[in-house]
């Protein structure tokens, strides 16, 4: 550490003090009541030695106020801003003072996070100034972020490509229908004298134009066919963290938690993991909606995953919500069946399927006290060759 | 033995059943239809001639499951499946398990058609044959234990004078046994006795 001569009145814990900044990775340098730099640690100097900074503008002895008053270009702003705190904390205004910013060097990217606090020394107040580069933290944050996003897009792609097969089957029914009963006009026709002009023809073309829309449906389902199904073994645990931390900051922000609990060891399944987290997601979202009205200590949903036989692991989801209206009580994992004015209803039609495609079954219970627990099976993953 | 052939509709969508059921009705046969696999199993008789016209996916018994359920009872009446889904796996199976055909909806009604005859042709092919079958074991029924013993031997190629010898009678009564059999059986020749007999075999 590097220090100022005649401000240097230090005891000598103090000198300790400033040896021991120099062990740290952050750059620090202390500054007097004006904002002139009294001292500054190894890594300061280094960070400045290395970044063509001259002593004038970051070296003790420059004032670091002025330095950030007078600063321009990209970032101005902020070492405004920054002047401005620093001299609220001189003021004791404010005890302390962070904030991260961007400092791209040409060949780098890099984030810093500065920290500024006060304390008293002998001498008078003092202001320690700390930058640290967190440029790891940073980009593991960004690489995390863009995980989820691209778990989330496959799971939205997953479930446009199976509300295809469902309309698909939709509407394929009533294409059906209506060329069936044109073909049949035409055979009851067929012995009728004197039709008028064009009866025929017309009902040819009705025919036509059913089977027109159905070609159109068969290319849009062969569009949306789904990817072909990667099936991995994962641990249960991984799986049930990787939902929960794609929903988690929803949850908060309904004022609800959520409580996981599995097998120990957990189980591991064989399971396509986008699609079981997208059946998974759906059943936790559906809860967080049935329980939103509740009160705040009411609103949490357990999440289970349990071995329920020799090879199968059973997956439930349970809320204290408004539970599922009798009426919809055979109809819920139909397609467009939804007690919700803002849904459209095909959740949990898409999470049955996906969850017979994988050999298991979805279904739900009545609480005994409150609300519903949905249970849904994943094939358990053969751990032992006997 | 029942001269009705009957097309049998099981699909869950009633517009599905009722346009078909007119479609067919127009051209003359005779149709049922019913909304579930359970209620089709209730209601149809394990020998009608008949062509099954089926949708794949229903509940709570679906179109495969229904056909697993006929297979296992050893009913042999021809399978057309109707999938409004398009899902070439489902039709893979439902042919490997013996389907007569496999139509993605919306169809060509007249090859529909086309093939519901021929499959009622083959039900009823296939009921001829269980019919000549029942009809012969009937005859076999009136046979004597002695007349049987001889048949027998008779078709594993076995001359009178050694069936005679083996069983200890005379050439002269295994004859007469012999003519007996044939008039019973309505058999002109070796040649037929050999077939009856291998038919119920």
């Amino acid at each position: 550490m590097i220090v100022q001569h005649h401000n240097s009145q230090n005891s000598n814990s103090g000198d300790l003090n400033l040896a021991a900044l120099d062990l740290i990775g952050a750059h620090v340098a202390m500054l007097d009541a004006e904002g002139n730099i009294i001292a500054v640690n190894q890594a300061w100097q280094n960070f400045a030695r290395q970044n063509a900074c001259n002593n004038d503008a970051c070296g003790i002895g420059a004032n670091y106020l002025n330095v950030c008053d007078s600063s321009s270009g990209p970032g101005s702003e902020e070492a405004k801003a920054i002047a401005q705190a620093i001299r609220d904390i001189i003021r004791r205004k404010r005890s302390s003072f962070w904030v991260e910013y961007p400092c791209h060097s040409p060949d780098q990217r890099r984030w810093f996070q500065m920290r500024v606090s006060h304390y008293d020394s002998t001498g008078g107040a003092r202001v320690l100034v700390a930058h640290e580069n967190i440029t790891e933290t940073k980009l593991a944050h960004e690489e995390l972020r863009k995980r989820e996003e691209m778990l989330t897009h496959a799971a939205r792609l997953n479930t446009l490509g199976e509300m295809v097969t469902g309309i698909t089957h939709e509407i394929n029914q009533p294409l059906a229908a209506i060329s069936v009963y044109a073909k049949s006009c035409l055979q009851l026709l067929k012995s009728t004298p004197d039709l008028p002009d064009n009866v025929i023809e017309n009902i040819q073309k009705i025919s036509e134009q059913a089977h027109r829309a159905g070609a159109i449906i068969k290319n849009l389902h062969d569009l949306a066919k789904k990817r072909p199904s990667i099936q991995e073994i994962v641990p249960l645990n991984e799986l049930l963290r990787g939902v929960i931390g794609i929903c988690e900051m929803e949850v908060k922000q309904k004022g609800a938690n959520i409580r996981c609990e599995f097998d120990s060891p957990p189980p591991l399944i064989k399971v396509d993991s986008v699609q079981i987290q997208q059946v998974l997601l759906n059943l936790i979202m559906n809860a967080l909606t049935a329980i939103k009205e509740n009160r705040p200590e009411e609103r949490s949903i357990l999440t289970q995953g349990h071995r329920n036989s020799a090879n199968s692991v059973e997956i439930s989801v349970t809320d204290q919500g408004c539970g599922v209206p009798d009426e919809y009580e055979n109809e819920i994992f139909k397609p467009f069946v939804t007690s919700k004015d803002f849904n459209i209803g095909i959740g949990l039609s898409i999470s049955k399927s996906i969850v017979e495609n994988h050999g298991g079954r979805i279904w739900f219970s009545r609480n005994v006290k409150r609300g519903v627990t949905f249970h849904f099976t994943v094939p358990l993953a053969m751990e032992k060759i006997e | 033995m029942s001269n009705n052939k009957t097309v049998y509709i099981v699909d869950d969508d009633v517009a599905i059943r009722d346009s078909l059921s007119a479609f067919l009705s127009s051209v003359g046969l005779t149709v049922k239809t019913f909304d579930t696999a359970e209620a089709f199993l209730n209601n149809y008789i394990n020998d009608d001639v008949g062509c099954l016209v089926l949708d794949v996916r229903m509940s709570p018994m679906s179109g495969l499951e229904l056909q697993q359920t006929l297979l296992s009872r050893k009913n042999m009446i021809p399978i057309i499946f109707l999938t409004a889904h398009g899902d070439l796996s489902m039709a893979v199976r439902a042919m490997r398990e013996g389907a007569f055909d496999f139509f993605e909806k919306p169809f060509d009604e007249q090859r529909l058609l086309d093939r519901i005859n021929q499959a009622l042709r083959l039900s009823q092919s296939r009921q001829q044959e269980v019919y000549i079958k029942q009809s012969i074991q009937e005859k076999l029924k009136q046979l004597t234990a002695r007349e049987r013993e001889i048949v027998d031997r008779i078709i594993t190629g076995q001359a009178n004078k050694v069936i005679a010898l083996e069983l200890g009678l005379s050439e002269r009564t295994v004859e007469l046994h012999r003519a007996r059999s044939y008039e019973k059986l309505g058999a002109k020749s070796l040649a037929e006795l050999v077939r009856m007999l291998l038919a119920v075999e």
